[in-house]
C-alpha cells in the first residue's frame, strides 16, 4: 500500500516508455492520412449521390458511428482474415497486428472526417456556386476557387478535434496486443508489479500532446478567421 | 477459419442478456454528468472566483487523458487503497465514466451558454429580473435547443464508451457476447454479435433523440 508510487520508478520507466511513442505517432499518421483520402472519397460519393455506393455507405457510416471503436478493432482483427481467406485465398494469420489496427482506424477516421467534409461543403450557401457559374466560371473552377476555401474554414476546427481524439483512441490498440506505449506499460507492470507510475507517465504524455495540438489548431483557426465576425456580433 | 451463423445467433442471445449492464453504465453517468456538467459550466460562465480557475485547469488536463488510462489509474488506486467490496468494481466504473462524461458535457453546455448573446442577460437585468430568474426564464429555454444535438452525441458516446470496461473484467455486452466463444475458441462470432447489438442500441437511441430534437425545435 505504501509502495504504490515511487519517483524512482518514474525516472526508471520514463526512458523505456518514451521509446514506444513513435508507434503511437505512426498509427496516428497512417490512420489520419489514409483516413483523410478515404474521407474525401466518401464525401464526394455522398454529395454526388452515386447510386448504389451511396446506400452502401449510409449503412456503413451508421455502423461505424453506432459501434465502439474497440469493437470495430476487434471485428476487423478477427473477421478481416476470414474475408481475405474466403475471397482471395490469402492467409493473413502471420501479418503484423498493427496492420489490422491501422485498417480499423482508417475506416473509422474516413467515416468521421467524411461526414465533417460533407457537412462543410454543404454548409457553403448554394448562391455562391450559382453566382460563380453566372460569372462564367467553369464548374470545377467554381468548386476549387469559391466553394473549397470556404468549406476548409468550416471543416478545420472539427478536423482538429478529430485528430486530437484519434491520439486518445490509439490508447486502445494495446488490447489487441500491439506493442505501443500502453502495451509496454502493461508489460512493465506484469514484470515489476507496479503499473501506476507508467500510467501516470502516459497520462502526462497524452496531456502534453493534447495541449500542443490544441494550441496549433487554435492558432490556425485564428489565422483563418482573421478579420471576420460571426453572426452574434462577437469578433471571432 | 470459418464463420457460423448459428453460432453468431447464440452469441447475440448471450450478449442481449447484458444490455441492462451496458445501459446502466452509460445512462447513470450521463444523467449525473448533465447535472454536474451544467453546474461546472455555470460556475465558469459566472466566473465564480477560485472554482472557475480550478475547473479551467482541471478540464484542460483531464480531457487530454484517454479514458482507458484514467480507468486503469483509478483501478490501481482502488485496488491498493480500498478493501475489495462486492460492487466495488462496478462503482469504480460509474465513478470513472461520470467524471469523464462530466468534463465533456460541461464543455458542450458551456459552448451552448456562450452562444446566447450578452444582450439577452443585459436586457433581462434591465427589466429587473434576478440572476436566477434570468437563467430560468430567458437563458435556459434558449440554451436547450442549442445543447441538444451535442447531448445526442454525448448519449451515443456514453454508450460506446462503456465497452472499455473490458479492462476491468465487468461482464457487459462485449464481454457477454463472447461467453459462448470460450467453448470453441472462435471469437469472430462473439465480436460481430457485440457489434450488431451496439449498433441496434445506438440506432434506437439516436432515433428517439433526433425526434426529440425535431420536436423541441418545432416548438420554438
Amino acid at each position: 500500500m505504501a509502495d504504490l508510487f515511487s519517483w524512482q520508478r518514474v525516472v526508471k520507466n520514463f526512458p523505456i516508455l518514451i521509446t514506444k511513442l513513435p508507434v503511437t505517432f505512426e498509427i496516428v499518421a497512417v490512420a489520419f492520412s489514409l483516413g483523410f483520402i478515404l474521407a474525401l472519397l466518401i464525401a464526394t460519393t455522398r454529395i454526388k449521390k452515386v447510386p448504389l455506393l451511396n446506400q452502401i455507405l449510409t449503412v456503413f457510416i451508421s455502423f461505424e458511428r453506432g459501434t465502439p471503436l474497440l469493437v470495430q478493432m476487434l471485428v476487423v482483427y478477427y473477421a478481416f482474415p476470414i474475408v481475405l481467406y474466403k475471397a482471395f485465398g490469402i492467409d493473413s494469420r502471420r501479418w503484423e497486428k498493427i496492420i489490422f489496427v491501422d485498417l480499423a482506424l482508417i475506416l473509422n477516421q474516413g467515416v468521421f472526417l467524411g461526414e465533417i467534409f460533407r457537412g462543410a461543403i454543404l454548409a457553403v450557401p448554394k448562391g455562391q456556386k450559382e453566382a460563380a457559374l453566372a460569372c462564367g466560371i467553369s464548374d470545377s473552377k467554381a468548386f476549387i476557387k469559391i466553394i473549397l476555401p470556404q468549406a476548409i474554414r468550416i471543416a478545420l476546427p472539427s478536423t482538429g478535434l478529430t485528430l486530437i481524439g484519434l491520439f486518445q483512441e490509439t490508447s486502445l490498440v494495446y488490447m489487441l496486443g500491439v506493442m505501443d506505449i500502453m502495451g509496454r506499460a502493461s508489460a512493465l507492470g506484469a514484470t515489476s508489479g507496479h503499473n501506476l507510475e507508467s500510467y501516470l507517465i502516459i497520462a502526462l504524455i497524452f496531456v502534453l500532446i493534447n495541449f500542443g495540438l490544441t494550441a496549433i489548431t487554435t492558432k490556425i483557426d485564428k489565422n483563418l478567421t482573421y478579420g471576420t465576425k460571426n453572426l452574434t456580433g462577437r469578433a471571432a | 477459419m470459418k464463420f457460423s451463423l448459428e453460432y453468431l445467433w447464440k452469441c447475440i442471445l448471450s450478449g442481449i442478456i447484458y444490455i441492462p449492464v451496458t445501459l446502466k453504465l452509460a445512462l447513470i453517468p450521463l444523467a449525473l454528468a448533465i447535472v454536474f456538467g451544467t453546474l461546472i459550466a455555470l460556475a465558469r460562465i459566472f466566473k465564480v472566483p477560485v472554482v472557475e480557475k480550478f475547473f479551467k485547469i482541471f478540464v484542460a488536463i483531464y480531457s487530454g487523458i484517454p479514458g482507458v488510462v484514467t480507468m486503469l489509474i483509478f483501478h490501481l488506486i482502488y485496488l491498493s487503497l480500498f478493501k475489495p467490496a462486492k460492487n466495488g468494481i462496478m462503482l469504480l466504473a460509474y465513478f470513472t465514466f461520470t467524471l469523464g462524461r462530466t468534463i465533456v458535457v460541461s464543455e458542450s453546455v458551456r459552448g451552448a451558454f456562450l452562444s446566447i448573446p450578452k444582450g439577452q442577460y443585459e436586457a433581462s437585468y434591465a427589466c429587473g429580473l434576478s440572476t436566477f430568474q434570468t437563467l430560468k426564464k430567458i437563458i435556459i429555454p434558449q440554451v436547450i435547443p442549442v445543447a441538444l444535438p451535442a447531448l445526442t452525441n454525448n448519449a451515443l458516446g456514453s454508450i460506446k464508451n462503456t465497452s472499455i470496461v473490458l479492462v476491468l473484467g465487468i461482464v457487459d455486452v462485449l464481454n457477454g457476447a463472447t461467453i459462448p466463444c470460450a467453448d470453441t475458441y472462435s471469437y469472430v462470432e462473439g465480436y460481430v454479435a457485440a457489434a450488431i447489438i451496439y449498433w441496434v442500441i445506438n440506432a434506437i437511441v439516436e432515433f428517439f433523440l433526433v425526434h426529440l430534437e425535431k420536436h423541441l425545435s418545432k416548438k420554438k
